[in-house]
């Protein structure tokens, strides 16, 4: 039944209005928190019912969507990942004041764009699924009130994430027009039997194509909204965007490209390789200067995009696994070190990485899981983080890419930098002996700080099950 | 004793410190001190196996699908760095209880040397290069954290940086060197890798191999130019700097090279990069040693010197060179261990490190000054102590080149050998006679120097004492260790056999030039240390390094400052400069400007018409100064472009546009009353030239476009497909609705989906609003 | 028809980028208005113009019908854009009534750097 596959998107819709129907009869001055653990329920309702699907491929509804091995790992990672923010959002929610409902089904109709992204098969479908998530992440973004910073960083999203969508869309219109179909499958088949690949017209649908998407991964020369938006954006929701909008792009963009467009893979690997290697060099070079740690992980995050370009720079089955793999290290360790945030924040510490002073001695969980996570990101063993450099450096030089991969490391050198910069202060001995004040951790945040520290260690320390499971996406190769 | 036992029992300690802390009265180093005594006992057990040619291995699954296993394999080589490890790692720490007194933070100075030791073995023991590159980094942090120990020193924190980022990037290029070997030969196997030395040897990655390997040898093992971490890194405990910075980690690049010569070694390349880069290190950190007024920089720079000698012999490659460089390692390990202890409970006793402010200690601490005295001697070359052998084996390497390397190294490599060496006896004796025979000077001193606590001499003595016995006997180690090892290095088995007396011979000759001319050195190196200064250039090395180490972060600044005005316009103008621009340079590279086979429709007056209309309501958008009137403007737009999908056969867009049209721009006023007035903009006509630049370069781009997608139609639109189908599957007329509705359902389930959360939005932004004026009015 | 189209095509998306880079938020909503007309305009240009008839089968008539597809790429095209264009009017009015200006010059919250 086709309808299986569709029923985790189907449950997240139905829960998404039932929280807004909850919401409104919600009496004044009563806590929203509920709505979140509702919120929780469903997501977890959905990753049971994604049971069904599992052994399913082949595409469904007239081939807009298809179930595979991709489609079927990363929707189960959206709703995890989905499940971390509801978790650390909750008693954000509540201490700033934001309207719960709307915000929680919002959150819910952002996941169901990112897995309708990962499960499209068309490229309409696909643009349906990047609305809704780009819409829900808009607003979500402004959702903070009274916060000036917040209202800009929304302004600034929308206009130039309206602008990569329409650049996506006269991509896609290009593409008709060249083989009069907006099929995946159907473009690859075109390209197969007798579109000219070199023609400047297919490169010009290919620099929109990329150029829409370079938006959605934050990839230089698209980057510039990152820093303002993630910084102003609600906390949790910077967590949001960075591992969701960022991750579902990713994956359409294996799929249009490894299997789509696989026939002018010459052209857009090379374009690939110099956008990573510009991407993570301006990434982790403006990252140093900062001195708001959420500024500092979108510079993070756009240095983090380049080096999962590598795997399309790459253009390999080795490539493919690598950047799964990759993304989800990325994804457990941001949330981590969100999470982390989020407590602070919500402790009153603010955003200024000089705000970490002493943490060490306030929460040594999070001082050290910080310090984990730090180390993931950088792409040192015993984590995740490492391993998933490690088979994006070793596709790239299985591809003829020394220099990329060379690239790739003195980029990870660099972010030491900025990295051990927060390590330190964290660390710092202050000179007065008085007991700091205590940050109890709290069960929520807590939670996602243990599930995910234990996650990237595990990615790490006994990989193979996860590395078994990211090869098999590659089976979408042609 | 398995040997991943042996590899993770270091790790699993570490885990207990804390609790032994709190536990134990005693001091926690006589704990952590059983472990790698019971280690080298153990390692020791394997010395029978070992000699008769057998080898260990021991393998653990982890990652089978990429052919990443924790693979432990202990042969001569192995086996030798091993017991370095654990022996002197034994001693360092028994030695560090006297040192550190219990106000140090001793739980982390203990996981930290603990976790250092596991790494340490695990590099010596992998048989997986990628397992291998795992421990390899990990010694780096393990470094870093030990440098940085006393990290409220502003030294400190420079030097365990400076180490880290040096060692940690060489350790990168490494990783990129083992991964071409695993494109050449397929494995991360370093038997399987040994086994197609050829494969490598003969690739086109071999010198990319090489250098990057060797990037990773040199910066761990301290050569030119990426030694000036090591003098920095003596900001640690001097335990610590007798420990990782001359006893073991330094030694790792010099291990990888030894175990990688199977592989890598006895072409033209490698020997001449790798025995050049040795001398000249010897030569150079030599001539610096005697410049330096700190103790531990001179035996810094002594170390890197002595690490160049033993890189040289490796680069020789040589049965001879091997054994040397396998004795040697082995000697300085304890002479200069034993000395960084000396110095150590010199700094410990007086208070300094200053060689200026130092002297005649000699009465005051007869123990350590016996000890420095025979630690100096064998690292002077002095017979009849172990480092006068080794001293002579590699002069005897470096005069029997010929025939292996070009016929100007025979007189090279000699004559350097005989440079570094004096440079060699004269430190050394500056380093003895200076501190405990020179004036005594003790008012300069903090404290009134006396003997140091057996605690930390005694350590000294054994280290000491092996340069003695094996010194006298070296028949002792020939066979047992020497001798396993160096044919562990060669691949083949090689008999050693190492005696005081070769005869009145060349090697002999040139003992006899170091030990004279070394006196006169001695003897004159005031006027000498003059000559030096003057002779010494501004640019370090160092220097290079700092200004790196701040010019990366500033251009990182000047990069971010110019695209991250703040400013939403200039992000659109970046945006849209880059895509109008990459696209109109592509078409003028592939200069395909396929503009035939237009397929053109027919054109009416009235579509004329409507498209001059449709031009000046957006003109009118562009220049009307009121609301209104730009709002209507906008309308005529709208409204053009659904009778122009009436003209094009599109009637139901046609109707969808005038619906959405008409709401559309009811909202358009309802927000815009809200809103203030279009003001004219004040602008630079900068800006303007660009806007408008920007503008026109979209424009004429997308004209291109279209036009060139009309020529170059490749392929029946899918739609064939519908209109054909379409009533006969779906059993509608009208085939738009049709693909809504019955083939493309999703995409409208999709678009109501959207709807829903735009509306949403658009409730939530408001509510926000609204719920804040009511706020601020009550 | 498709020159003129095209030409019609390239000047809504030179007004409409135009306004995009102004500094008044009122001119960039306007702006991004103009840009949706223009590439719906453009994707029905991709799918030829005025070949057949209106795509509303007749039974048993062998008629040829312009091209369906991206009439309704189009359709969904327009009912998204609608959403955010509403969106986007709530965002400048209440960016408006939260920062007291709708210039965008003045927006600059960035502190550090």
């Amino acid at each position: 039944m086709i309808f299986d596959v569709l029923i985790p998107e189907i449950v997240l819709t139905v829960v998404a209005l039932g929280l807004l129907l909850a919401a409104a009869w919600q009496k004044e001055g009563q806590s929203g928190s509920y709505l979140g653990y509702l919120g929780i329920v469903g997501l977890l309702g959905a990753l049971v019912a994604l049971w069904p699907a599992i052994g399913i491929s082949g595409e469904v509804f007239d081939g807009m969507l298809v179930a595979d091995e991709l489609t079927m790992f990363f929707k189960a990672l959206l709703i995890v990942v989905g499940i971390l923010v509801f978790l650390m959002s909750i008693e954000f929610v509540e201490k700033n004041h934001i309207p719960a409902g709307e915000y929680y089904a919002l959150l819910l109709f952002g996941i169901v764009g990112g897995m309708i992204m990962v499960a499209s098969a068309d490229l309409l479908a696909f643009y349906v699924g990047l609305e809704l998530l780009a819409i829900a992440s808009y607003a979500l973004t402004g959702m903070l009130r009274n916060d000036h910073k917040s209202q800009e960083a929304v302004l600034k999203y929308f206009l130039n994430g309206a602008l990569a969508s329409a650049i996506i869309l006269f991509g896609i219109s290009l593409f008709y027009g060249l083989t009069g179909t907006t099929s995946i499958q159907g473009l690859a088949d075109a390209f197969k039997v007798g579109v000219n690949g070199t023609d400047s017209l297919v490169m010009a649908a290919l620099v929109f194509l990329m150029a829409g998407f370079g938006f959605k991964i934050a990839a230089v020369p698209f980057h510039l909204w990152a820093a303002d938006t993630y910084e102003g954006a609600p906390t949790p929701i910077t967590a949001f965007l960075s591992v969701v909008s960022k991750g579902a792009a990713f994956v359409v963009m294996m799929r249009i490209f490894f299997v789509g467009l696989e026939s002018l893979t010459v052209n857009w690997s090379a374009a690939f390789a110099v956008l990573a290697v510009i991407t993570m060099t301006v990434g982790n070079l403006a990252a140093l200067w900062q001195k708001n740690i959420k500024r500092m992980l979108a510079y993070s995050s756009i240095a983090h995009a380049g080096y999962i370009m590598v795997g399309f720079a790459a253009a390999t089955a080795d490539g493919l696994t690598g950047m799964t793999y990759y993304i989800l290290a990325y994804a457990l360790t941001n949330m981590g070190l969100f999470a982390i945030i989020v407590a602070m924040s919500n402790a009153g510490l603010g955003e200024d990485i000089d705000g970490y002073k002493g943490l060490s001695r306030k929460n040594a969980l999070y001082a050290w899981m910080m310090v984990v996570f730090f180390l993931s990101l950088i792409g040192i063993p015993p984590t995740g983080g490492f391993l998933g450099k490690f088979l994006l450096f070793k596709a790239s030089i299985g591809a003829n890419l020394v220099w990329l991969a060379l690239a790739m490391a003195i980029n990870s050198a660099i972010s030491v930098g900025y990295y051990y910069g927060v390590v330190k202060t964290m660390f710092l001995n202050e000179e007065e002996e008085e007991e700091p004040q205590k940050l109890p951790t709290t069960a929520n945040i807590g939670l996602v700080v243990w599930i995910t520290g234990a996650m990237v260690l595990v990615l790490g320390i006994l990989p193979s099950f996860f590395i078994e499971l990211s090869s098999q996406v590659a089976k979408i190769l042609p | 004793m398995s040997l991943s036992w042996a590899v993770f029992s270091p790790f699993i300690l570490a885990i207990f410190v804390p609790l032994m802390k709190r536990y134990s009265k005693l001091h926690i180093g006589w704990l952590v001190s059983i472990l790698p005594l019971a280690l080298f006992i153990g390692f020791l057990s394997y010395i029978p196996k070992v000699m008769n040619g057998e080898t260990v291995y021991h393998v653990i699954e982890w990652i089978p699908s990429l052919g990443i296993n924790i693979a432990f394999y202990l042969d001569g080589l192995s086996l030798l760095f091993a017991m370095i490890i654990t022996g002197i790692g034994f001693f360092v720490v028994i030695y560090s209880i006297g040192y550190l007194g219990a106000k140090e933070n001793l739980v982390n100075f203990y996981i930290y040397i603990l976790m250092f030791m596991g790494a340490m073995l695990g590099v010596v023991l992998s048989n997986n290069l990628i397992v291998l590159f795992v421990f390899w980094e990990l010694t780096s942090i393990s470094s870093f954290l030990l440098i940085g120990f006393w990290y409220h020193k502003p030294e400190s924190k420079y030097g365990a940086q400076k180490a880290l980022l040096i060692t940690v990037s060489g350790g990168l290029a490494m990783l990129a060197s083992f991964v071409l070997i695993w494109v050449v030969t397929g494995s991360f196997d370093i038997r399987e890798i040994i086994a197609s030395a050829d494969l490598i040897k003969s690739s086109d990655y071999y010198l990319a191999i090489l250098i990057l390997f060797l990037l990773g040898a040199f910066t761990k093992s301290a050569q030119f130019p990426f030694h000036i971490w090591l003098p920095n890194a003596m900001e640690a405990p001097t335990p610590i700097s007798a420990y990782l910075h001359s006893a073991t980690m330094v030694k790792a690049g010099i291990y990888m090279m030894a175990r990688s010569s199977l592989f890598l070694a006895g072409t033209p390349e490698w020997t001449y990069i790798v025995s050049l880069v040795g001398i000249f290190t010897m030569v150079y950190a030599g001539y610096m040693a005697l410049t330096q007024t700190d103790l531990k920089a001179i035996l810094a720079y002594s170390t890197i010197s002595q690490l160049g000698l033993i890189t040289t012999l490796l680069g020789f490659n040589t049965n001879l060179a091997i054994i040397t460089a396998v004795f040697h390692l082995f000697n300085h390990a304890s002479f200069k261990g034993s000395l960084f202890m000396v110095v150590g409970i010199v700094d410990h006793e007086t208070g300094t490190r200053d060689i200026r402010k130092l002297g005649g200690l000699a009465k005051k601490m007869p123990i350590t000054a016996t000890v420095a005295g025979i630690g100096a001697l064998a690292m002077a070359g002095i017979p009849p102590l172990n480092g006068f052998l080794s001293k002579e084996l590699f002069f005897k390497a470096t005069v029997s080149l010929d025939g292996i390397m070009a016929p100007w190294t025979t007189w090279f490599f000699p004559t350097m050998a005989v440079l570094g060496a004096i440079f060699t006896f004269a430190y050394s004796m500056r380093l003895f006679l200076k501190v405990f025979f020179g004036k005594p000077q003790f008012e300069k001193l903090d404290k009134k120097p006396h003997e140091a606590p057996i605690g930390l001499w005694l350590p000294a003595v054994i280290l000491v004492s092996f340069s003695v016995i094996f010194g006298l006997f070296p028949g002792l180690i020939e066979n047992s260790i020497v001798s396993p090892a160096a044919s562990a290095v060669a691949g083949e088995t090689l008999s050693v056999h190492i005696s005081h007396w070769h005869g009145l011979n060349l090697p002999l000759l040139m003992t006899i030039i170091v030990i004279g001319v070394g006196t006169v050195l001695y003897i004159n190196l005031a006027k000498f240390q003059q000559l030096q200064a003057r002779l010494t250039p501004k640019i370090s090395l160092n220097r290079i390094y700092d200004w790196s180490i701040d010019a990366i972060p500033k251009t990182g600044k000047i990069i971010t400052d110019r695209q991250m005005t703040g400013f939403l316009r200039d992000y659109l103008v970046f945006i849209l400069g880059y895509v109008s621009l990459s696209i109109l340079a592509t078409m003028f590279i592939k200069n395909t400007w396929t503009f035939t086979g237009l397929d053109l429709a027919s054109i009416e007056i009235y579509e004329v018409l409507l498209a001059v209309l449709l031009v000046a309501g957006a003109l009118g958008v562009l220049f009307f100064r009121t609301r209104l009137a730009a709002i209507i403007s906008l309308g005529i737009v709208g409204f053009s472009v659904s009778l122009f999908f009436i003209f094009f056969r599109a009637p139901d867009l046609a109707l969808t546009q005038l619906i959405v049209e008409t709401i559309s721009l009811a909202l358009f006023l309802l927000a815009f009353a809200q809103l203030p007035d279009l003001k004219p903009e004040v602008k630079k006509w900068s800006e303007k030239t660009v806007n408008i630049v920007i503008s026109v370069a979209v424009g004429v781009t997308i004209f291109l476009l279209i036009l060139m997608a009309n020529g170059n139609r490749y392929y029946e639109p899918i739609s064939e497909w519908f209109i054909e189908n379409g009533y006969a599957l779906a059993g509608g007329t009208n085939l738009v609705n049709v693909i809504l509705v019955d083939f493309r359902g999703f995409d409208t389930l999709g678009e109501i989906t959207v709807l829903v959360a735009a509306a949403l939005s658009v409730y939530a932004l408001i509510r926000l609003r609204l719920e804040k004026r009511s706020e601020s009015n009550e | 028809m498709e020159l003129l189209i095209a030409f019609v095509i390239a000047i809504l998306f030179g007004i409409g980028t135009y306004l995009l880079l102004s500094r008044s938020l009122l001119r960039v909503v306007l702006g991004t208005a103009i840009l949706s007309h223009a590439t719906h305009l453009t994707i029905l240009t991709m799918g030829r113009l005025k070949r057949g008839e209106a795509p509303i089968y007749v039974k048993d008539a062998l008629l040829s019908y312009s091209d369906p597809l991206p009439q309704a790429l189009i359709l969904t095209a327009i009912v998204i854009n609608f959403g955010v264009t509403a969106f986007l009017l709530v965002l400048a009015y209440r960016t408006y009534q939260e920062l007291g200006t709708a210039d965008l010059s003045e927006l600059r919250g960035v502190s550090d750097e």
